[in-house]
């Protein structure tokens, strides 16, 4: 049997009857065999309870991990103020759930309390995995996927997201079991007889010359080369963005700000390629919030992404997972990518789901709109990304 | 003996190469040593102990470092 992997996707007015009803169209796509793990994503539109009870009591109260969104798609939809659910049934791979509380004060006590009924490596089982889902605005995406890879051991991979809440940065929310908490981690730990594939790809390039950071606190960028952020961004991209017919002198709300920081984002230089990170909103001294860390010292480029270049790097990110699978046939696939990228493709972003499924071919696949998305393959010591797709492949 | 582009890269990921570069020779400074190629694994255990205090992933990745340092048998 390996592998089956079902999903579901409802919208609708009762949380409950949505959940239910995205959970019994994944069900019925595996033969309603006993569920092993089950996914679900939901807008924050809905109930989180009532759509986590729901699914629970389709699956028989099956494992279950998920997390509010900004964005919710399947292979076969692709919608806002949804839920989608996914169910998998394996032989050659063990699930086990667990959550975490207290993450913006303590990742790693967050990530022990999620980890503590994991069992120890099975010679059977030896592939080591997790799917882990965060508090989308805790703030502490770098600092939580370390904390997993302190906690899990070296020899753990794992990809996921940072819960969203459609665009309204109020609460988000992860799904563990009958648990639905905030300031929290969701963590489905995977011992399996194959191993799970990852590929991780953004389409940014850089716009700007090399910039310094010289102020900076936690999450808020105060200062590039002496000068207030949101000046240097401004006198940057004034000219680029003439073109679109964006002038950025004349960007006022809360609104239209935070839709230009999305489009022009910072991109820190790693080797041959930029780590992205997503500005999200100004301050009255002209900061720039972001969405995670921003360090001090560190020499940025501001970057650009044209629509083509996003549908490409979605379908490139497919490449790279498939080519790691290394041949396996494929169950399903997970597909963690950033809200902003959505923002950017707007009505295209279909195009992006599709330019997966056509890379991955007739597979399953499941997958929501993150604040951030999570890839740590084994020897790496960061795993979190912005305005990135993330593809986690289940072979069959 | 531990070279320190070992430091380098293990915050490159994060910081990218200049942030990175930045960071490490400054904790090694603090650390009252010298920049160059490498370095014992009592002097790597120092400039670990400066950047154990930092905050956040800065603090976790060096508590990384000091174990591989630990470890290292060169």
């Amino acid at each position: 049997m390996a592998t089956k992997f079902g999903t579901g996707f409802a919208s609708g007015e009762d949380s409950f009857k949505v959940g239910q009803e995205a959970a019994k169209k994944a069900m019925v796509k595996i033969n309603d065999e006993k569920v092993d793990l089950s996914l679900v994503f939901a807008s924050s539109k809905y109930n989180y309870e009532a759509v986590v009870k729901a699914v629970r009591e389709v699956t028989g109260k099956a494992p279950l991990i998920g997390c509010s969104s900004a964005g919710e798609f399947s292979e076969e939809n692709v919608g806002e103020g949804s839920v989608v659910c996914a169910v998998i049934k394996s032989d050659t791979h063990k699930f086990y759930t667990g959550a975490g509380k207290g993450l913006k004060g303590d990742e790693v006590g967050a990530m022990r309390e999620a980890c503590k009924k994991f069992p120890a490596v099975s010679e059977q089982y030896p592939y080591l995995s997790g799917i882990l889902l965060i508090d989308g605005l805790a703030g502490k995406g770098e600092e939580a996927s370390l904390a997993a890879l302190e906690v899990l051991g070296p020899n753990v991979k794992f990809s996921g997201g940072a819960a969203a809440d459609d665009l309204k940065f109020k609460e988000t929310r992860v799904f563990t079991d009958d648990e639905v908490a905030t300031d929290a981690v969701s963590l489905a730990y995977v011992t399996s007889r194959v191993p799970m594939a990852i590929g991780v790809k953004h389409g940014h390039s850089p716009v700007s010359p090399a910039l310094t950071i010289t102020k900076a606190k936690d999450n808020v960028l105060y200062e590039i080369n002496g000068k207030p952020a949101f000046d240097v961004w401004k006198d940057h991209l004034r000219d680029f963005v003439k073109e679109e017919g964006i002038d950025v002198d004349k960007l006022k709300d809360a609104s239209e700000i935070g839709t230009f920081l999305l489009r022009y984002e910072l991109g820190l230089l790693t080797g041959e390629d930029y780590k992205v990170r997503v500005p999200l909103s100004i301050n009255d001294d002209r900061s720039i919030n972001f969405a995670c860390t921003i360090v001090e010292g560190s020499v940025i480029r501001i970057m650009s992404s044209p629509k083509e270049s996003q549908i490409a790097s979605a379908k490139k990110a497919a490449e790279i997972a498939l080519n790691a699978a290394r041949g396996r046939k494929i169950a399903g696939a997970i597909v963690f990518d950033c809200v902003c990228r959505g923002i950017i493709l707007g009505a295209d972003f279909q195009k992006g789901v599709e330019a997966i499924k056509g890379v991955l071919g007739n597979v399953p696949l499941i997958g929501f709109e993150t604040y951030g998305e999570i890839a740590m393959e084994i020897g790496q010591l960061s795993g979190f990304h912005n305005t990135t797709s993330v593809v986690l492949l289940i072979p069959a | 003996m531990i070279p320190i582009e070992k430091f380098y890269n293990s915050y490159v990921q994060t910081l990218g190469i200049e942030g990175s570069r930045k960071l490490v020779d400054d904790a090694v400074v603090q650390a009252g040593l010298f920049v160059k190629k490498e370095y014992r694994k009592e002097e790597a255990l120092k400039v670990c102990e400066v950047l154990k205090q930092k905050k956040g992933f800065i603090k976790i990745i060096a508590g990384f470092m000091a174990g591989r340092a630990i470890l290292d048998k060169s």
